[in-house]
């Protein structure tokens, strides 16, 4: 399985099914509205489609078909997520994607260079700096 | 709970237990092959859908796009 950023999924939702062939994918469920807004932006202000709805309904499919999986928000992806977003001062949107990425140990696929460099970053540091379980649970508490 | 009964031959049974026991490891492929078959049948429609509606919007617009809805 696979991360999947929000870019990549309106990429696959507007261009092409072959982007989600390779894999399941899994998200924040930030996701369903980072895709509706961009969905909107093509709809209502440049015009590229005529209607977003029916490609909502696309990707509530995915959804139900497992193709991609949503993850609700937690205690411990929301802290990841602001120590990446502190470190790097990218945006919090782009760090929770990566932060969910690192922590089931997966590829991140996105559209957008700044957020890969910043995930290959941020997985080099991953791999020093792992806590060994007994120090993350003190740290938990 | 319903019960079903497959014919497999010595080898496959040798190869399934492999992975514990034979029903659990059963149960857990027909889950995995059901969905496939949905992931499958999502794609198709989608692929359908997609050859109805050609759209070809840049990458680098949808980029841009998602980074103005991500800006501090």
């Amino acid at each position: 399985m696979i991360v999947a950023d929000s870019s990549f999924v309106v990429e696959g939702l507007l261009n092409g099914q072959a982007e989600f062939e390779a894999d399941r994918f899994l998200a924040p469920d930030l996701l369903i509205h980072e895709v509706s807004n961009a969905l909107f932006v093509q709809h209502r202000i440049l015009h590229r489609i005529p209607d977003g709805l029916p490609y909502l309904k696309r990707l509530f499919e995915a959804i139900a078909s497992d193709s991609l999986i949503l993850v609700p928000s937690s205690r411990e992806l929301a802290r990841e997520t602001y120590e990446i977003a502190s470190r790097t001062g990218a945006a919090v949107y782009d760090c929770v994607f990566i932060a969910l990425a690192l922590q089931n140990g997966m590829q991140l696929r996105t559209l957008d260079s700044m957020q890969t460099q910043i995930f290959e970053a941020e997985k080099r540091r991953h791999r020093t700096t792992a806590p060994s379980g007994s120090e993350e649970e003190a740290r938990r508490d | 709970m319903p019960t079903i009964s497959v014919r497999i031959t010595e080898e496959e049974k040798r190869r399934l237990l492999q992975y514990g026991p034979l029903s659990e490891t059963v149960r857990e492929a027909l889950e995995e092959f059901l969905k496939e078959k949905k992931r499958r049948q999502f794609l198709q429609e989608l692929k359908q859908f997609q050859a109805e509606h050609p759209v070809k919007v840049d990458s680098d617009e949808i980029v841009r796009i998602i980074r103005d809805g991500r800006k501090h």
